[in-house]
């Protein structure tokens, strides 16, 4: 299958035949995306950050999570009564003398520092650099709500295989997955299973090779994806599956030589940990209009 | 070459948007924050000046920038270097206190500039004496040279609004980074 434009070498050439295999799949679906719309800088990390988030949180909200906008108005909020307090505070010294508008400055002054240190420690301490928090209904044989929270970073260390962590009460949701009687179990993912559908394989089981090669996972620097889900029925009050996901990628397998950012390939990639995490997929069952 | 910056705005939504402006407006308004501050701080309406004229040579030239402050409470001495600005005119001069008297309300004060030959009641416009209430501020720290590019920026208003719209062009062009 001829590729539909040029591919930078992204340093995938491993002996293993299981990790080739993905890799090539990947490369395949790689080939029929459509060619990439959003271009960065390939130096700045800040931006392919801020570009792979965009592309994360658009995945999420197409899987039907309706978007929290609480977070995103606090910043707001805080951030236009600063910029406010300081604008009226400045035409109101332009229209009286200096003497006079002293104490009207020291307000809006000391108001402005106060309330953009406020932002500061909100979205430091407060947010964490969540990116996306939602949640959805589906009906099964009652109503059941998903609770999602992604948190991004960026790394300057290479990617490590994925770390799952699953509460008490989860629910198998692979054949094979050996987890469902203990009762708290962490897994590290062997990386292929990331982007493909083969079941999760715990690497601690005696005659499994070990976690395959992890420089399919990238290079440095590296994209991590940190998901908390947990679903809920009956109002809130009974809990279903919880679980908590921290994925990275190196960056490289996103962005190509030019800078442009390959949508598919991070929507498959975010599905995969979603399903790494247990979320039921949207597909499977109705989804209850909200 | 607007194109994908359209289409990126297009894009962004509402949320996005006030985010976009958010980060302008803040940029702006720290900027004229920490002016005021300053001018909180020193206790004085424009704490930072360039010098235009050549009438205090050679202790300041043309294109120097004079750092100033105005203790409140404390009256000037004579051999002070203030400037000051007389009710009529619109510009500061930046001259030496050469006689000074303490009234019941105020400090009455006598200006000269160091390379000028009188004083400066020709340029008090009517008044005998300056009073504290005319004067800016004391200098209390100078940097040579620096004050030319105000200078340059003054005397070519286009250059002005040309600095302010290529800066406010890159801000706006620049994706932002920290909406949720």
């Amino acid at each position: 299958m001829a590729p539909t434009k040029k591919r930078s070498a992204s340093g995938i050439a491993i002996p293993d035949p299981l990790a080739s295999a993905s890799s090539s799949h990947a490369l395949d679906a790689m080939a029929t995306d459509p060619l990439p719309i959003v271009k960065v800088n390939t130096a700045n990390l800040t931006e392919i950050k801020a570009a792979l988030d965009d592309l994360v949180k658009q995945y999420l909200a197409d899987q039907s999570f309706t978007p929290s906008n609480l977070n995103p108005s606090i910043h707001l909020a805080l951030g236009y009564s600063s910029v406010l307090l300081s604008v009226g505070g400045m035409l109101y010294s332009l229209r009286v003398s200096f003497e006079e508008s002293k104490p009207v400055l020291w307000i809006s002054v000391i108001g402005y520092f106060v309330l953009q240190t406020a932002l500061w420690a909100w979205k430091r301490w407060v947010e964490g650099g969540e990116v996306f928090r939602g949640k959805r209904r589906r009906v099964i044989k009652r109503i059941e709500t998903d609770h999602l929270r992604a948190v991004t970073s960026t790394s300057l260390d290479a990617p490590t295989p994925p770390q799952i962590t699953f509460s008490p009460h989860n629910r198998p949701t692979t054949p094979s997955n050996p987890s469902s009687p203990r009762s708290i179990s962490s897994i590290e993912l062997s990386p292929s299973t990331s982007s493909d559908a083969i079941p999760a394989l715990p690497s601690n089981l005696p005659g499994l090779p070990a976690a395959t090669s992890t420089a399919s996972l990238g290079e440095a620097p590296t994209y991590l994806l940190h998901l908390e889900l947990s679903t809920t029925s009956n109002n809130g009050k009974s809990l279903i599956h919880k679980s908590r996901v921290v994925s990275g990628r190196g960056v490289g397998s996103f962005v190509d030589a030019d800078g442009g950012v390959e949508e598919g390939e991070v929507r498959r990639w975010v599905a995969g940990v979603l399903s790494d995490a247990g979320l039921v997929g949207a597909e499977e069952e109705g989804l209850k209009a909200d | 070459m607007f194109q994908s910056e359209i289409a990126r705005f297009r894009k962004l939504g509402v949320q996005g948007l006030l985010f976009q402006a958010l980060n302008f407006l803040s940029v702006i308004a720290s900027g004229l924050m920490m002016w005021k501050a300053l001018c909180l701080v020193t206790n004085s309406e424009s704490p930072i000046v360039v010098v235009l004229s050549g009438s205090m040579e050679p202790a300041f030239y043309r294109g120097d920038i004079l750092f100033l402050w105005n203790p409140a409470n404390v009256p000037y001495a004579v051999g002070d270097i203030t400037v000051y600005r007389v009710p009529g005119s619109e510009i500061p001069i930046v001259h030496r206190v050469i006689e000074s008297h303490i009234t019941n309300t105020t400090q009455l004060l006598l200006t000269k500039g160091d390379n000028n030959n009188e004083t400066d009641t020709m340029l008090y416009n009517g008044m005998e004496w300056l009073e504290r209430k005319h004067i800016i501020g004391k200098v209390r720290g100078f940097l040579p040279y620096v004050g030319y590019v105000t200078i340059a920026m003054n005397d070519f208003p286009k250059l002005k609004y040309a600095l302010l719209g290529a800066v406010g062009f890159f801000l706006l062009i620049q994706k932002e980074h920290e909406h949720a």
